[in-house]
C-alpha cells in the first residue's frame, strides 16, 4: 500500500454522466484485479473524505492506471473538471479484490451500470476463459462495451430499454445466455438489486463486489462495516479491507 | 536542539502528537505506511468488556469541511485486544493510551481493570461517545455524573486516567473540574461535537443511525475555546483535539493550554497526516526560535 501522488495523463467523458481518468505515478506497486483506490479531490479542502474507485486497468509499463467514476455529487464533479497534467494523491492498492480462481475454471462476469468497471480488471487479468454481460440502463449510460468485447470470449450488452443490445434487466439477459457462457464462477458488480436478482445462479460460486461510504479505505476507521455471515453468527466486516469482495451468499442485500 | 517531549500525568511523550481513538484502530494499518515509532503516542479504538458489533451503516456522512461518523464503538473486546493486537502493537517505541467504554458503570471499572494489567501506558476514559444508546455520553453530560463515574473509576486504575469530555454541554469547565476532583490525571478535549446529516432528495439522514459525531476541522474552533477554557479552570495537564490537520494546529492548541494533542479525522482525510504534521510542527518551532515545545503552553498573548 502506498499514497502517492499520480499525474492526470486524461479525463475524458465515456458515457452520459460517466468519466475515466488515467492516472501515473512513477512508481506502481503491484496490482490485483477488483481492488480499489482511494483518491483525493485536489483542490477541494473542505471535501474531507476520499472517494474510493475500483482500478480497472493497469499498464505496469507506463507506471498508469484507470479508474473510472460516475458524477454524483461535489467531489465527483470537481473530479470532471480536472485536466490533464494536474496531480492527484492516491491511496492504492486496498482491498481483497477477486479470488484467484484454476486457470481452466470459466468465469462470468455481471456488471450493472458503472459497476461494470470493475469487472474490466479481471477480463484483462485472468487467464481464464471470460465471458460478460453487462447491462444499463439505457444506451447512453453504456460504457467500456467495446474493451469488454475486446477481453472476454464472448460480451453480452443488454439494456433496461433495449436502445442497446438486448432488451432486459442484466441477470434476466444472462440467464438465457448460460448455455453459451457456461460458467464455473460468477463474479458480479452492480446496484444492490441486480446483485440480489444473482440468487438464481447460486449453485455456482458467485463473488460480488460491494459499494458502500467508506473513510480512510484501509481497514482503519470501520465506517464501512456491513453485516456479513460468517461461521460463527452475523459479524459487522469493512467493505475496504475485508471486502470489497465477499461471496454472495454471505451478504445480506438491502 | 529543538526540545518536542512533552510530559502529562508523569508520562513522557517524544512529541505531543497522538493518535486519537476511532480513527486510527489499533495502528496496524497505518504500520504499513510508516513507522509508529515517529508518533508521540495512539489513545487506541474504544474498548468494553464485551465485543462489539457497532451501529448499521452507513455509518459516515462528509460535511462542509468536516464529517459524521456514527461507529458505535466496534471493538473486538479488551481481552481479546490484549492477547492478539497489543503484542504487535508494543514494538514501536510510542505511547499507548486504551481508551475504556461501557454501558454501566461496572463495566467501565472492569475495562480499567483488564487495560491496567496490560502493557498501556495510560488510560482514557470515554465518557463522550456519542453514537452508542447506552453509556458514553450519558455518564458525560452533567458535572455530577463526571464526578461519580470518575469517582467510581479511578479505584482500579493502575495507570495514569484521561477523562475524555464531551463538548455536547452547558459548560464544559464545569466537567473539567469535576473530572479533576473525580481524580483524573488529565482531561481529553474535545470529543466529536452531535450532529445530523440530511438528504433533501431521499427526505431522509444520511446516517442510518440519523445523528452522528462531528469531527474535522470544522470543529476547530469550538474545540480551541473549550481548551481555552478548561486551561483557566483547571490545574491537571490538557490534551487537546478537534480538527487538527497541520503543524500550526498543534501550537493553536498549545498555546490555549494542552500540553500533548490528539490527531482524529485528519488519519480518514489523508493517512499521511500525522507524520507530516510532525515535521511541520518541527519546522514552525524552528522558524519561530522556538527551543522547548512546553513554553508554548498557555503562552496566547491576550
Amino acid at each position: 500500500m502506498t499514497d502517492a501522488l499520480f499525474e492526470i495523463l486524461s479525463n475524458v467523458r465515456v458515457a452520459d454522466g460517466i468519466y475515466e481518468m488515467t492516472l501515473k505515478t512513477d512508481k506502481l506497486p503491484p496490482i490485483k484485479a477488483g481492488q480499489f483506490a482511494n483518491v483525493r479531490v485536489p483542490d477541494r479542502g473542505e471535501l474531507t473524505l476520499r472517494r474510493p474507485f475500483g482500478i480497472y486497468s493497469v499498464d505496469k509499463s507506463q507506471n498508469s492506471i484507470k479508474i473510472g467514476y460516475a458524477v454524483k455529487g461535489e467531489g465527483t464533479k470537481a473530479m470532471a473538471s480536472l485536466e490533464s497534467g494536474r496531480r492527484v494523491q492516491v491511496l492504492l492498492p486496498l482491498g481483497n479484490g477477486f479470488p484467484s480462481v484454476p486457470k481452466n475454471k470459466r468465469i462470468l462476469l455481471v456488471g450493472g451500470g458503472v459497476g461494470v468497471l470493475p469487472l474490466l480488471s479481471v477480463a484483462e487479468t485472468a487467464e481464464n476463459p471470460v465471458c460478460a454481460c453487462v447491462g444499463f440502463r439505457s444506451a447512453k449510460f453504456a460504457c467500456k462495451t467495446d474493451e469488454m468485447a475486446a477481453l472476454a470470449q464472448k460480451c453480452v450488452v443488454a439494456t433496461d430499454d433495449g436502445t442497446l443490445g438486448e432488451k432486459g434487466y442484466v441477470a434476466d439477459v444472462a440467464e438465457k445466455h448460460m448455455d453459451e457462457f457456461r460458467p464455473d464462477v460468477i463474479f458480479a458488480c452492480g446496484p444492490e438489486i441486480m446483485m440480489k436478482s444473482l440468487k438464481r445462479f447460486s449453485s455456482l460460486p458467485i463473488y460480488v463486489s460491494l459499494e458502500q461510504r467508506m473513510g480512510c479505505g484501509m481497514g482503519a476507521c470501520l465506517v464501512c462495516s456491513r453485516k456479513i455471515k460468517s461461521k460463527d453468527g452475523e459479524h459487522y466486516l469493512r467493505v475496504c479491507a475485508d471486502g470489497p469482495v465477499f461471496a454472495f451468499d454471505e451478504v445480506y442485500y438491502d | 536542539m529543538i526540545n518536542m517531549k512533552v510530559s502529562v500525568a508523569g508520562v513522557e511523550f517524544k512529541n505531543p502528537v497522538i493518535a486519537a481513538s476511532g480513527t486510527f484502530g489499533f495502528g496496524k494499518e497505518f504500520a504499513s505506511l510508516y513507522d509508529l515509532s515517529v508518533l508521540g503516542g495512539i489513545s487506541l479504538k474504544g474498548l468494553t468488556v464485551e465485543r462489539r458489533e457497532g451501529n448499521a451503516p452507513p455509518r459516515i456522512a462528509e460535511t462542509p469541511s468536516g464529517m459524521l461518523n456514527s461507529v458505535g464503538l466496534q471493538n473486538p473486546g479488551a481481552e481479546y485486544f490484549v492477547r492478539h493486537d497489543l503484542p504487535e502493537l508494543r514494538k514501536y517505541d510510542t505511547k499507548l493510551i486504551a481508551n475504556i467504554n461501557g454501558n454501566t458503570a461496572e463495566d467501565y471499572c472492569r475495562v480499567a481493570e483488564i487495560m491496567s494489567a496490560a502493557d498501556v501506558d495510560m488510560l482514557e476514559l470515554n465518557i463522550s461517545c456519542p453514537n452508542v444508546k447506552c453509556g458514553g455520553m450519558a455518564f458525560g453530560v452533567k458535572p455530577e455524573s463526571v464526578l461519580a463515574i470518575t469517582k467510581t473509576v479511578k479505584p482500579y486504575c493502575r495507570k495514569p486516567l484521561i477523562v475524555k469530555l464531551s463538548p455536547n454541554v452547558a459548560d464544559i469547565t464545569e466537567n473539567a473540574r469535576a473530572a479533576e476532583e473525580g481524580g483524573a490525571d488529565a482531561i481529553a478535549l474535545i470529543n466529536t461535537v452531535s450532529g445530523m446529516a440530511v438528504d433533501a432528495y431521499s427526505m431522509r439522514p444520511v446516517l442510518a443511525n440519523v445523528k452522528g459525531g462531528l469531527s474535522g476541522p470544522a470543529v476547530k474552533p469550538i474545540a480551541l475555546r473549550m481548551v481555552y477554557d478548561c486551561h483557566n479552570a483547571v490545574r491537571i495537564p490538557i490534551i487537546g483535539m478537534g480538527g487538527i490537520t497541520s503543524g500550526t494546529d498543534v501550537a493553536e492548541f498549545m498555546l490555549c493550554g494542552a500540553s500533548a494533542v490528539q490527531v482524529g479525522a485528519a488519519n480518514i482525510m489523508n493517512p499521511m497526516a500525522m507524520p507530516e504534521i510532525i515535521s511541520r510542527l518541527a519546522n514552525y518551532l524552528t522558524e519561530t526560535g522556538i527551543d522547548d515545545i512546553n513554553s508554548l503552553v498557555g503562552a496566547l498573548k491576550v
